[in-house]
């Protein structure tokens, strides 16, 4: 029976043996992958490789912006602490709650304290709870080369004597690491004061040791871990997280909280902070809340915030102070809320806190640190590219880039977030797999870390798909203590960036820049010698030119140029940046229309009369011939008030030619009132008026096919294309005002420009501002509205005449003969209401234009902004010295040469 | 008056009669002990600490067993209240460390925990009790033996150190069903733990209530978690699953090398094991620790007088509860509670109680002359 018995308990065991063995099966051969896989990654550290934005080039293969390689040095406490003597010395001081120095002193007084450690006796020590002991023999070991941790650990459990009795080598090696030390810092010195002081600007002043910099760094990660500290034993407290916890202490400052909300806000707070202030045994009153609050939130005394003269470092110091007095109170009176919180904070914070010391550093310091990385523990080089604008041109359209805003971490958070739970799942289903491998890429391939840039502006964000790369990272496998080098196992080469190419020339570019400049020096001249100008100061309004330039080339489309005065440069927009943003200052693109303040909204002018002419040319071909008398002045027939001509004295009686070339407004209004709003609404709508151009840097992104206006760039040609509709359009006197340009219609440069191509060719082109990005090339594009060849023959002639006719041409110019380079065009002047002699409303001056005329090739429009000169004394000007720049020449020099003169038929 | 049998024939005899399979076993186990202590130690530094631990293990058998087992079951009661006083001396002399007092410093930097002690005390009154007294019939027959074995468990629950503890339980129960029991009564003791378990979950400290709360999620932890109050259990999952089928050798399991499994070389030390030489090792060790209890066990069969049975076999159920507990811990069959694994894990005190366990089952095993024939002798 009792034999029977123990062989029952035989049994039992043996079920239980065998229960351990399914389960040790279950986990080493069933889930054994994932486990080992689980492993592997939980010692497995990636460090990202930054890859290159793609360049973006013009038409030309000229290099607009790219990217240049630059480095950074980083500072991580972590690898310092455990690697370095000064750090070494500091964290095991610190383990017995003293902090005689900082970083730098204990560099200093490094033989000091280490005299100090070789005294201890071993029941110093035992109060130290078991993690720290195991903590402090790291340090002791690494310090003084101790044999083996267990033997350590036994004679601070149950030894006697001092430490140097333990181990009388201990001097001597510690006499060898310090040197050691002592020459690494020895050598980096120097370029380590370069080039952590250079991005600050101070390179001449007296400045604390590298060491101090380092000190400042470790201060603030104390304070973090104080201040995260505090909120976490608060959030324990109330069973909240320490986030939880800032937010409800933030939540009565924000600030578009209703009254009601505000009012509850604050009394949950106060709640809180009173159940709180109970909790931990503090004094429960306004006062002392308000300062629990304070100590919490992380902030200053008020008193303190005004004055400028305490130094950062002193407040970080009372900082850590201040939480500490706190921390200590918690840990005395309820000290379950601070179990292990202070360690886990550490061993989080620094690990993860990786400080940025100093940008774009010395290359020779780069050199040296990658080459002995062991001669300075904590620091290391992480290369972080700097993106060049070496050509510095069109700055609007080209863009820029910026660092990653608050929302870009939002999202890089959210991202690690959801990867890390996903894989904390040991065995995921297939979807949950698909979901981690997905998140995984993104997390480290693509979405915006901090430090890293993105486009702000311009192609650099519109095409920010095509530009931006993939990270490639570095798989390295954390090491034993012993053998510290780390193993490298998987490289993932970054993919760098594609190009995109522009259809611009950033030398004819510069070409019109220069001619904008010019072109109004003359204007300016030539205004000084005008007398009821010079009364009204024109000349100095000319001093500096307000204008937009757009050219198009009509073979393709291009938009070779797109030049906008005043500019800026990305160097501007770093340092100036609150002197170029006052409205109707240099980021207003003037050539796309941009966001403009009300007198400087782009009506066409004289330049629209041309819309008018072609919807009366194809409504009746006799029009063209037809006499319409100007007296100076028109009066409608049930108006109240006449309207003008330019020519107060009136061009008698005109024909649609000579309308043209002198601008006669009468002619257009009465031809204006004939046809009516509707008619010549649809036909400016057709022609393109009233619609963003296409460009496709303005469009919507993705959506293909439809001109859709929006998108982060919407603002470069925002409301500056902009048509009435016939409803609200029903004075009397609108389709008189539309016919000449003014009031109904705006139009940008490079809408009229478009709008000339047209005219010229017969093609509406969609603007090409980009050719290729990527392996995708955009093909040209281009609508071709019904327009015979009798009618371009005519409008042709008459607009030849306004430049090359010497009487009557608007755009004629003994001085500055257009005529030179066979162009056709129209001159205009838009008045932008207002006094006339208030210098903020001058009228605006036109010219648009294509030539040769005989196979027109380039179309341009040129708009001098509220220059108060007729579009023939100022924007002909430009466009002549434009034609004349030597880089216009090799684009002139591939035109067909124009027919020879046609024999008078006899 | 008994006659003076010479030492020589003593010795013959102890030799004849004792039990030769626990010694080669117990042999294999701490030579696989010490390779393992080896391994934890890094390969370059022999683990000097772990052999003088396995000479005092060497030492205390050799001690035990040349003490006649008479005197075993003589001094039975005496050793047990030297242990008890031990006990309560501990609650009060001991140093504290991580919070509990358990161990009593000795002259010359040696420290003992008397609960290891008592674990053998404790197997030799059992054995004497339900030896000397016919075979429990009502629950009331269990109440000394129960006092005698919740008794210490309680103090030691004081120290606090709820793993060996909870190691007497099965002792009593095992030893309780040898002596033969009836089931009717041993099943209302079976469901005492159902009673005692709420009681128990109130008396727990919140980081052993947390470690239960680990335990029952472990495969769903968190980040924070899985380096927090859940690193032990982890670290030691992620050792053995990737040990897989043949492991990484010896000396070379990652999480071994890294210092990345903690407590390894006492509680943890099977992961080790998991580790570096995969599921056929971790078998084949297994297999090998409890064919020491097996071997115990069934050895005990062939000893008539009953004393000798129940103390051979207390001697076996100790290692075997241990292991199960032990390795269960490191596989989260069981939620984490602090138990060495004797004759492999550091303690110096545990492997010395081994070494005496062992002795003194041979000794006490000596004493009597076995009989092979275990059925003629059924009762």
């Amino acid at each position: 029976m009792r034999t029977l018995r123990i062989l029952h308990l035989a049994a039992v065991m043996a079920m239980l043996l065998v229960l351990l063995v399914l389960r040790l099966a279950q986990m080493q051969i069933v889930q054994g992958e994932s486990w080992q896989e689980e492993a592997r990654r939980s010692r497995l550290h990636k460090r990202a490789i930054p890859f290159h934005r793609g360049r973006i080039l013009d038409r030309q293969g000229r290099v607009l912006a790219r990217d240049r390689r630059s480095y950074d040095l980083m500072f991580e406490y972590r690898s310092f602490r455990r690697g370095h003597v000064a750090g070494q010395l500091l964290e095991a001081y610190a383990l017995l709650g003293q902090t005689p120095y900082g970083l730098d002193g204990c560099f200093q007084h490094a033989e000091k304290m280490a005299e100090g450690m070789l005294q201890w006796r071993p029941s110093q020590l035992r109060v130290l709870p078991s993690r720290s002991r195991r903590d402090l023999v790291f340090y002791l070991r690494r310090l003084f080369g101790m044999p083996s941790t267990d033997a350590l650990l036994e004679w601070i459990e149950s030894g006697s004597g001092r430490l140097a009795d333990f181990h009388p080598a201990a001097q001597q090696h510690f006499t060898q690491r310090l040197k050691a030390a002592r020459e690494a810092e020895s050598r980096l010195r120097p370029w380590l004061a370069q080039a952590f002081w250079q991005g600050y600007g101070l390179e001449n002043l007296t400045r604390p040791s590298f060491f101090a910099a380092l000190e400042q760094e470790r201060q603030g990660l104390e304070r973090l871990i104080r201040l995260k500290a505090l909120r976490m034993a608060a959030g324990r407290a109330m069973a909240l997280t320490a986030y939880e916890v800032y937010l409800l202490l933030r939540k009565p400052e924000q600030e578009s909280l209703s009254p009601n909300e505000l009012l509850e806000a604050e009394q949950e707070r106060q709640v809180f902070l009173t159940q709180l202030s109970r909790s931990w045994g503090l004094r429960d009153d306004q006062a002392s809340r308000a300062e629990l609050a304070r100590r919490l939130l992380g902030r200053l005394p008020d008193l303190e915030q005004e004055g400028d003269g305490t130094e950062t470092s002193d407040i970080i110091q009372r900082q850590i102070l201040e939480s500490g007095a706190l921390l200590r109170q918690v840990e005395m009176v309820v000290p379950e809320h601070l179990a292990g919180v202070r360690r886990r904070l550490m061993l989080e914070v620094h690990r993860n806190r990786v400080i940025r010391l100093a940008k774009n550093i010395p290359f020779d310091l780069v050199d040296l640190l990658t080459q002995n990385p062991e001669a300075f523990p904590g620091l290391y080089t992480e290369e972080n590219p700097i993106r060049d604008y070496p050509a510095s041109v069109a700055p609007h359209l080209v863009g820029m880039v910026r660092s990653a805003s608050s929302e870009d971490l939002r999202e890089y958070l959210d991202l690690r977030e959801a990867y890390q739970e996903l894989r904390g799942i040991l065995e995921r289903t297939p979807q949950e797999e698909e979901r981690f491998r997905r998140l995984r890429d993104q997390l480290f391939r693509m979405v915006l870390r901090p430090g890293e840039t993105r486009g702000r502006s311009g192609v650099e964000i519109s095409f920010e798909e095509v530009l931006r790369g993939q990270r490639g990272y570095l798989e390295v496998l954390e090491a034993g203590e012993e053998n510290a080098t780390p193993k490298e196992l998987e490289f993932q080469a970054p993919r760098h960036g594609r190009d995109v190419q522009l259809g611009l020339d950033a030398e004819l570019q510069r070409a019109a820049e220069m001619a904008i400049v010019q072109g109004y020096q003359h204007a300016r001249r030539r205004a000084q010698l005008d007398p009821k100008l010079a009364r009204l100061a024109v000349p100095e309004g000319l001093l500096q030119p307000r204008c937009g330039f757009a050219l198009i080339d009509l073979q393709d489309g291009s938009l070779l140029v797109a030049a906008t005065s005043p500019s800026f440069t990305v160097d501007d927009f770093r340092q100036r940046y609150d002197e170029i943003r006052q409205p109707g200052g240099p980021l207003r693109q003037r050539a796309l229309g941009g966001h403009y303040l009300g007198p400087q909204a782009p009506y066409p002018g004289s330049t629209f009369k041309l819309v008018v002419a072609v919807e009366a040319l194809s409504q009746d071909r006799t029009q063209w011939h037809r006499m319409r008398e100007c007296l100076g002045y028109y009066q409608p027939k049930n108006g109240k008030r006449g309207l003008y001509c330019d020519r107060r004295a009136g061009h008698l009686d005109v024909a649609m030619e000579e309308a043209i070339m002198r601008s006669c407004n009468v002619y257009f209004y009465k031809l204006g009132e004939e046809l009516g709003y509707e008619a010549l609404y649809r036909r400016s709508q057709q022609l393109g008026f009233g619609e963003p151009t296409g460009l496709r840097l303005t469009q919507t992104v993705g959506e293909e096919g439809s001109w859709q206006f929006g998108g982060p760039n919407a603002g470069l040609e925002r409301g500056a294309n902009f048509l009435t509709e016939p409803q609200f359009a029903r004075h009397s006197l609108s389709p008189l005002h539309l016919s000449i340009g003014q009031a109904y219609v705006q139009a940008s440069p490079l809408q009229m420009a478009r709008f000339f191509g047209w005219l010229g060719t017969g093609k509406l082109w969609r603007p090409r501002l980009v050719l290729a990005a990527g392996d995708t090339d955009f093909a040209a594009d281009f609508q071709s509205p019904a327009y015979p060849d009798w009618m371009r023959d005519l409008l042709n002639q008459a607009m030849r005449g306004v430049v090359e006719h010497p009487f009557h041409g608007t755009a004629y110019d003994a001085q500055f003969p257009l005529a030179e380079f066979f162009v056709a065009g129209k001159t205009g002047t838009a008045q932008v209401g207002g006094n006339s002699e208030d210098p903020r409303f001058r009228v605006h001056g036109w010219f648009a234009a294509y030539w040769p005329h005989y196979e027109p090739r380039f179309s341009a429009a040129i708009l001098c902004e509220n220059s108060g000169l007729h579009g023939g004394d100022i924007a002909s000007l430009v466009l002549y010295e434009f034609l004349k720049s030597p880089a216009m020449a090799s684009y002139q020099g591939q035109l067909p040469p124009p027919p020879a003169p046609e024999e008078p038929s006899q | 008056m008994r006659t003076r049998v010479p030492a020589y024939l003593r010795i013959y005899r102890f030799l004849r009669r004792t039990e030769w399979p626990l010694l080669i076993l117990a042999a294999a186990i701490l030579a696989a002990g010490t390779a393992v202590q080896w391994s934890v130690e890094g390969l370059d530094q022999f683990p000097d600490g772990h052999l003088i631990r396995v000479a005092a293990a060497v030492a205390g058998c050799i001690l035990a067993a040349s003490v006649p087992s008479r005197l075993w079951h003589r001094h039975a009661f005496g050793l047990y209240f030297l242990c008890l006083i031990a006990l309560f001396g501990v609650l009060f002399l001991g140093r504290a460390t991580n919070n509990a007092r358990r161990w009593i410093d000795l002259f010359g930097g040696f420290k003992l925990q008397p609960s290891e002690f008592t674990k053998i005390a404790l197997i030799l009154v059992l054995a004497r009790w339900f030896g000397e007294r016919p075979k429990p019939s009502r629950l009331s027959d269990l109440f000394f033996p129960g006092f005698l074995t919740f008794g210490p468990a309680l103090l030691i629950l004081a120290q606090p150190d709820l793993g060996t503890a909870l190691s007497f339980v099965p002792l009593f129960f095992g030893l309780a069903y040898i002596a033969g029991t009836p089931w009717r009564v041993l099943r209302w003791c079976l469901l005492l733990p159902l009673f005692v378990a709420p009681i128990g979950w109130w008396t727990l400290k919140d980081y052993q209530r947390q470690r239960v709360d680990i335990w029952l999620r472990q495969d769903q932890l968190t980040q924070e978690e899985k380096s927090d109050a859940g690193y032990h259990l982890w670290h030691s999952k992620l050792a053995v699953g990737s040990g897989r089928l043949h492991g990484f050798g010896w000396g070379q399991g990652p999480e071994n090398r890294l210092d990345r499994l903690p407590e390894r070389h006492n509680d943890f030390v099977f992961p080790v094991v998991a580790e570096e030489f995969g599921f056929f090792g971790a078998t084949g060790f297994l297999l090998l620790y409890a064919s020491l209890g097996f071997a115990a066990l069934f050895g005990s069969l062939r000893y008539r007088d009953p004393f000798t049975r129940y103390a051979i076999a207390g001697v076996g159920l100790h290692f075997g509860t241990h292991l199960v507990l032990n390795v269960g811990v490191t596989l989260g069959v069981w939620p984490t509670t602090g138990l060495p694994l004797p004759m492999v894990s550091w303690g110096g005190s545990s492997m010395m109680v081994s070494g005496l366990a062992l002795g003194g089952a041979l000794a006490v095993g000596a004493g009597k002359e076995p009989v092979f024939l275990a059925h003629a002798f059924r009762d």
